[in-house]
């Protein structure tokens, strides 16, 4: 994806400009180079700042938390979890920071995209970072409090490992990109937060079971090309497991300071093991294998009792939130390909899609399809689906009408920035969600013919997976109690919550039978997701899977005789169906389940009635356990090579707290916000209402907790400081020059303030203090961003004129010397520029560039010189999607027009005009037909010249400015120039190779290679000439012969993109005038197709 | 007018006069074992049917009302409205247009419409509260439902061409709880119970399309179709007209005013 913006690439362009101006002399930046930098429009999608931030900063003993006011007690619990992690890592590594690091937190990850601390567009699957040059960590805040607390611990690990390897500012800066191996670094940071979820096993046993865990060797030369990065981190950390539980935790807080020493891993890993790589991940697989395997004596795989929804076996295909239609024959599901994400209609008999709802990423009605669990819902009277996108700032809820088959309406809410958790009530009037967005998530529900909202529950933990019953007047949905979820009930008559499901493990995605007397369920009881059914009526449960994978998003059919469901396998999230079995297959499956494992036939368990009690004697959830125990405790033990005992003891002691919160909540804890009588109360009548400040906050906080983290330390607002971001020094010599140049950064903490400060020294015989400079300021800390720069900039060349007496020399004494030319260039540049939204912008700016030359030595003289003020206007529009050899899919324009002002007699004077088009239309799932055309025309007495020919953009120490508008493949770089410039491409992309490694000589990844044929066909002309736009030129035409006529010309060829390290272009071109072709020419070149 | 575009005119009817014939001789029933649901053939039929049909709109209010005095919903139509609340619309579709593979695959009468076997309504006629109820649901309709039941009908003839014959159900069995006087909503309905199995319901829902629009052919064709498909068993039920289709089409393919698409931005 393209991630610079304009400003950026403005500071970039002006850095780079001056800079190769400096050090390589031949690459000499003129006035033009500066005003067709300011012209020329780039691309790139926008970071929109939707909102003025109010932040505040807080010290507390290690750290400092910057957040907003807003959300104080969310920063209450992020200093609260980060000085516990603090402790954690600091015994763990053995380690004091030598700062206190700067945390800036966010109440959302789309607040948290509009950061400028990091300039990279962050997409919905970054959960947070930490940036090792000054120890900056940002996070969002996802809905869910465990895992901020993740979140911030691994991050907080990755300050200790900078503070560990970087060893102060000193380090830092001479060696600021030395770093350990990735999976060494990511490793650690999740074996610093909590032992590995239900789904992150679930992953890792798919890649032991099936043979792809991902060899440690490429992991280790490989990570930024994995096609499943998720499975690396979860790898790395159990190897990190592997290591601490088998050599002592003292190896892993030894490996860092080790690599300090000795920076090649396997030399790395036997000074620190004794063993190196290979025979360390043979042995951690090993280990694994012993781990999983025994799971096939009496697991199921899904494919057993149940039939693959979709055939795709494309790795990146994915699938997910099935949700069925009324007649049952449909599923409506979020589907991607690797490239872009939908909204897809399947049929449940072949998986084939029967309708496409959205368009992907690129509608005018939301910028950006939000690909989350349960963001999908079908109305239970079939003529509606609900899916959310993202509109601006936030989420919405986009109604799309079945049989218009259309976009028919958008529900946002004030506050609500993350919406997921969809689900229809049976009137299909209301909708009930999960809603994130003020520093916690909560229960919703709307009426989407009203709008009115209504906020069902009020607390911090989280809530999940709401389900209607069919009577309209329930909602299941998990609820998270103590690190774990249950089941409840909450009643929207009354307002009260109830405990239905409880057990020792996460109970989750609930789904009521149409009946609405039984309950289906997913539990983690015994570490994996396995399908439950709890029948209402006489309370006892009965289990429907024992799997080897896991189950996720299950979703019961309209009758309630089928049931989709997610699993993973081969390393991808598969989606299967299966039939319900009837109440007498069903007694005897979960008797045969249970029985596999030797706990006998499943004992009853009691639904907690709405404000029962539970009854007495002994509990029935943990006689149910007493088999998933043992397995637990097993599986536990082998993890953490605890004793059987121990573990069990362990799994007792989680077991009974649980249980103890559970009884403490069914005895009056439990209750909702309504009933609980503080933190608000809903209608009394149940009816809905806006939403209430009241219910946003749960200010009690969890039995034993701190009263607050917070309390006692000093609060302040932030004010902006400069600190330095970096130095960059450069010195060249050329010929008889001894050049250099300097470049400061400074930026204040969030990066809203950006200053750039260049200077440089010229030093020779002939020339001496020259001092010059340049200052470019930015400001992004509101949607518009604003950038200036100043500068007062020499640059000398030879007099290659010929202006000297003979010819460009001079005679000195009794010899004759080449004369020196100074070409000065002093001016302001001033731009401005306004996201429309992340796609398009409006841009402004102002240029004012005064350059004179005059011969510098030997002799003072004049010659010549010219100032420009130049306007300019542009429209930029960007939606592609594009991958490592270029875009994939979408589209993007911009139209630019410019306009000097001439205000006295000299200054340039002309008029610019500028539109670039580019569209990509997939072919496949990664060949794509790119079509471009571009034209440019500098009017005027004085208009800018511009260069055409050659490959796309980037030759190999091409000096610079790069004036070439685009690919005339067939025809020497830039070989033909004009102020005007016509330009059409078309090229076919199609994959070769995806992700291969190679053994030798080191273990390296080449991720992609293409091939490309294209077709070029354009001119570039001067004021005086003209163009001929036919190709074939009629021998009837008259053809005037004091006209110059210029041809148009055209290219073909096929190419090779590889991408290793760069993109890297192989193309083999002819080129013709449509009289003649010539033979093949060969291009190379960096960067990506156009 | 000048006689050069006179004798073009003529020359024009000659063509289509001779173009009926053709059709006339083409239209046997078809022998293709795959129905064209499956094979995905077009089932338009030819555009004089469309014509002859839409100047005979089943769902025009003055068929309608008098519909009424001899219509009786079917007993599937009858179960959905109860379960659902009582009709208030009784207009059908009629912008509707006629036609289908019945058109190519029945024998053709005089004005190239298929020939059928049409035997009067045999049921009793229904009592005058029946009438009176649903007349009262019919004068009060509302142009959103009869918009409704339009889109319905459309969106069951987009399930019917991808097979999805359940969806189909049951979006019309709603429809039908809606406006059940639509005399295309019940046609359609027939197909898909013929389809289906439920020959009988196919029956009713026939019967009863053609009791609420007597002039229009097409749904005495479906029902000669059934009949005959009943006494030869095993012709495979593809020789029907899907009410509406080719209008349905026409949409799709822009030729009709198209329906509002999200926009790439």
């Amino acid at each position: 994806m393209p991630t610079m913006n304009s400003r950026e690439r403005r500071i970039r362009t002006g850095a780079l400009l001056l800079a190769a101006a400096m050090a390589w002399q031949p690459g000499v930046a003129s006035a033009q180079d500066i005003l067709s930098s300011q012209l020329r429009q780039g691309f790139g999608k926008n970071k929109v700042r939707y909102k003025d931030f109010d932040w505040h900063f807080v010290e507390s003993e290690h750290l400092l938390l910057h957040y907003e006011p807003e959300f104080e007690d969310l920063a209450d619990r992020a200093v609260e979890y980060l000085e516990e992690a603090y402790l954690h890592i600091s015994a763990l590594m053995r380690h004091e920071l030598s700062t206190k690091p700067p945390i800036v937190i966010f109440k959302s990850h789309y607040e948290f995209q509009q950061t400028n601390i990091i300039q990279a567009f962050l997409p919905p699957g970054v959960a947070g970072f930490a940036e090792p040059l000054r120890y900056r960590m940002v996070i969002p805040f996802n809905g869910d409090l465990d895992d901020f607390r993740n979140v911030l611990t691994h991050e907080l690990m990755h300050i200790f490992q900078y503070d560990i390897v970087n060893r102060g500012p000193v380090r830092r800066i001479s060696n600021p990109i030395a770093r350990p191996p990735t999976w060494i670094m990511e490793g650690l940071a999740e074996y610093s937060t909590e032992e590995m979820n239900t789904i992150d096993e679930m992953v890792l046993r798919d890649a032991v079971l099936t043979d792809r865990l991902i060899p440690l060797e490429v992991m280790d030369s490989s990570w930024n090309y994995l096609p499943n990065t998720f499975l690396a981190y979860k790898q790395s950390h159990s190897l990190m497991e592997y290591m601490a539980a088998n050599f002592g935790p003292e190896k892993v807080s030894r490996i860092l300071r080790v690599w300090d020493q000795q920076t090649d891993t396997d030399r790395l890993l036997e000074r620190l093991i004794d063993m190196d790589m290979s025979t360390l991940d043979e042995r951690w697989q090993a280990h694994m294998r012993k781990r999983y395997w025994p799971l096939l004596q009496h697991r199921d795989y899904v494919s057993e009792f149940a039939n693959r929804v979709v055939d795709n076996d494309e790795i990146h295909g994915l699938y997910m939130s099935p949700e069925w239609s009324l007649g049952g024959d449909m599923l409506a599901v979020l589907s991607t390909d690797g490239v872009e994400q939908h909204v897809d209609i399947i049929r449940v008999s072949n998986g084939r899609r029967v309708q496409r709802v959205t368009t992907g990423m690129r509608t005018r009605v939301f910028d950006d399809l939000t690909f989350g669990d349960g963001t999908v819902a079908w109305a239970p009277d079939g003529s509606t689906i609900a899916l959310v996108g993202k509109d601006g700032p936030k989420d919405a809820i986009v109604l799309w009408d079945l049989y218009d088959k259309k976009l028919v309406n958008t529900l946002s809410f004030d506050d609500i920035e993350i919406v997921e958790g969809l689900d229809w009530a049976p009137d299909s009037r209301r909708l009930a969600f999960v809603g994130t967005g003020y520093g916690q998530s909560d229960l919703y529900l709307v009426d989407v013919a009203t709008e009115q909202v209504r906020q069902l529950t009020g607390t911090s933990r989280r809530e999940d997976h709401p389900d209607f019953h069919p009577d309209g007047r329930r909602l299941a949905f998990s609820a998270k109690v103590e690190g774990q979820f249950d089941i409840k009930v909450y009643d929207l008559d009354t307002g009260s919550q109830s405990t239905l499901v409880a057990t020792p493990g996460d109970d989750l995605w609930p789904e009521w039978t149409p009946e609405g007397d039984r309950l289906l369920f997913v539990s983690t009881r015994e570490g994996i997701n396995d399908l439950f059914l709890q029948d209402l009526s006489d309370g006892r449960e009965y289990r429907l899977t024992r799997t080897l994978s896991g189950i996720m998003n299950p979703s019961l059919s309209p009758d309630g005789q089928q049931l989709v469901l997610n699993t993973y396998y081969h390393s991808r999230r598969e989606m299967y169906r299966m039939d319900m079995p009837t109440m007498p297959e069903l007694r005897l499956r979960s008797d045969e389940l249970a029985a596999r494992v030797g706990a006998g036939p499943v004992v009853a368990t009691e639904a907690t009635e709405a404000g029962g009690e539970r009854p007495s004697g002994p509990d029935p959830i943990l006689l149910v356990q007493k088999g998933a125990a043992d397995t637990a405790a097993a599986a536990l033990a082998g993890a953490t090579r605890l004793g059987l005992e121990e573990a069990v003891a362990i799994l007792d002691r989680k077991a009974d707290t649980n249980q103890a919160m559970k009884l403490a909540e069914a005895s009056g804890g439990d209750a909702g916000p309504a009933a609980a009588g503080e933190g608000g109360i809903p209608s009394p009548t149940g009816g809905l209402e806006d939403v209430g400040d009241a219910l946003r906050r749960d200010t009690a906080r969890l039995p034993g907790s701190p009263e607050s983290a917070l309390e006692g330390l000093p609060r302040r607002r932030y004010t902006p400081k400069l600190e330095f971001d970096g130095v960059a020094l450069q010195m060249g010599y050329y010929s008889g020059f001894l050049a250099g140049v300097a470049q400061l950064s400074m930026s204040d903490l969030l990066g809203n303030h950006d200053l750039n400060m260049f200077t440089d020294y010229v030093g020779s015989q002939e020339i001496n203090n020259d001092f010059t400079f340049a200052a470019g300021y930015s400001y992004h800390g509101r949607r518009p961003t604003y950038s200036a720069m100043v500068f007062n900039w020499n640059q000398y060349f030879n007099d290659n004129e010929g202006r000297g007496p003979f010819g460009g020399y001079y005679g000195i004494g009794a010899r004759l010397t080449r004369g020196l030319v100074r070409s000065r260039q002093t001016g302001v540049l001033a731009d401005m520029s306004y996201p429309l939204d992340v796609y398009r912008r409006v841009e402004l700016s102002y240029s004012f560039v005064d350059e004179q030359r005059e011969i510098a030595w030997p002799v003072q003289e004049p010659i010549d010189g010219s100032s420009t003020h130049l306007f300019k206007a542009a429209y930029v529009h960007d939606s592609l999607n594009i991958g490592l050899l270029g875009p994939t899919a979408g589209r993007r324009y911009y139209l630019s027009a410019g306009r000097t002002l001439a205000l006295r007699e000299g200054d340039r004077n002309f008029t610019h005009v500028e539109v670039d088009y580019r569209h990509y239309l997939r072919l496949g799932r990664w060949s794509v037909l790119g079509l471009r055309g571009t034209g440019i025309g500098s009017l005027g007495r004085d208009g800018l010249e511009y260069n055409l020919g050659g490959p796309a953009w980037f030759l190999p120490f091409y000096p610079g400015y790069n004036l070439n508008v685009g690919p005339l493949r067939g025809y020497a770089f830039s070989k033909f120039t004009g102020t005007r410039v016509a330009l059409v491409n078309g090229e076919i992309r199609v994959p070769f190779i995806r992700n291969i490694t190679f053994g030798w000589p080191g273990t390296f990844a080449i991720p992609a290679v293409d091939g490309a044929i294209f077709a070029d066909l354009g001119s570039a002309w001067k004021k005086d000439q003209t163009l001929d736009p036919w190709p074939l030129q009629s021998p009837h035409v008259e053809v005037d012969p004091a006209a110059e006529r210029v041809r148009l010309q055209g290219g073909v060829g096929f190419g090779l993109l590889v991408y290793f390290l760069a993109p890297l272009n192989f193309e083999f071109a002819r080129r013709t005038d449509f009289k003649d072709i010539s033979g093949w020419h060969m291009h190379f070149s960096f960067g990506r197709s156009f | 007018m000048s006689s050069g575009t006179s004798a073009w005119k003529l020359s024009l009817c000659l063509l289509a006069l001779a173009a009926a014939a053709c059709t006339q001789v083409a239209r046997q029933p078809r022998q293709s074992a795959v129905p064209w649901w499956e094979a995905g053939g077009n089932p338009a039929g030819t555009e004089e049917v469309q014509q002859d049909t839409s100047a005979q709109a089943d769902g025009g209010d003055e068929g309608g009302v008098a519909a009424l005095e001899a219509a009786e919903p079917p007993d599937s139509a009858a179960a959905a409205g109860e379960r659902a609340h009582p009709p208030e619309a009784v207009e059908g579709p009629d912008s509707l247009t006629a036609a289908g593979p019945a058109a190519e695959a029945a024998p053709a009468g005089p004005g190239g419409l298929p020939e059928v076997e049409a035997r009067p309504p045999e049921r009793p006629a229904p009592s005058p509260e029946v009438v009176q109820a649903q007349r009262r649901a019919y004068e009060s309709r509302t142009r959103e439902d009869r918009e409704r039941v339009e889109r319905v009908n459309e969106y069951a003839l987009w399930c019917i061409e991808r097979g999805l014959w359940e969806e189909a159900r049951i979006h019309l069995e709603q429809a039908v709880a809606v406006d059940s006087l639509s005399a295309s909503l019940h046609n359609n309905l027939g197909i898909l119970y013929e389809r289906l199995g439920e020959r009988e319901k196919a029956r009713a829902a026939y019967e009863f399309a053609a009791r609420l629009a007597p002039g229009k052919r097409l749904y005495q064709a479906n029902l000669g179709y059934l009949r005959r498909a009943e006494e030869a068993r095993g012709i495979p039920a593809d020789s029907v007209d899907i009410d509406g289709l080719p209008k349905a089409r026409e949409r799709r393919r822009g030729t009709a005013p198209a329906r509002e698409t999200p926009e790439e931005g």
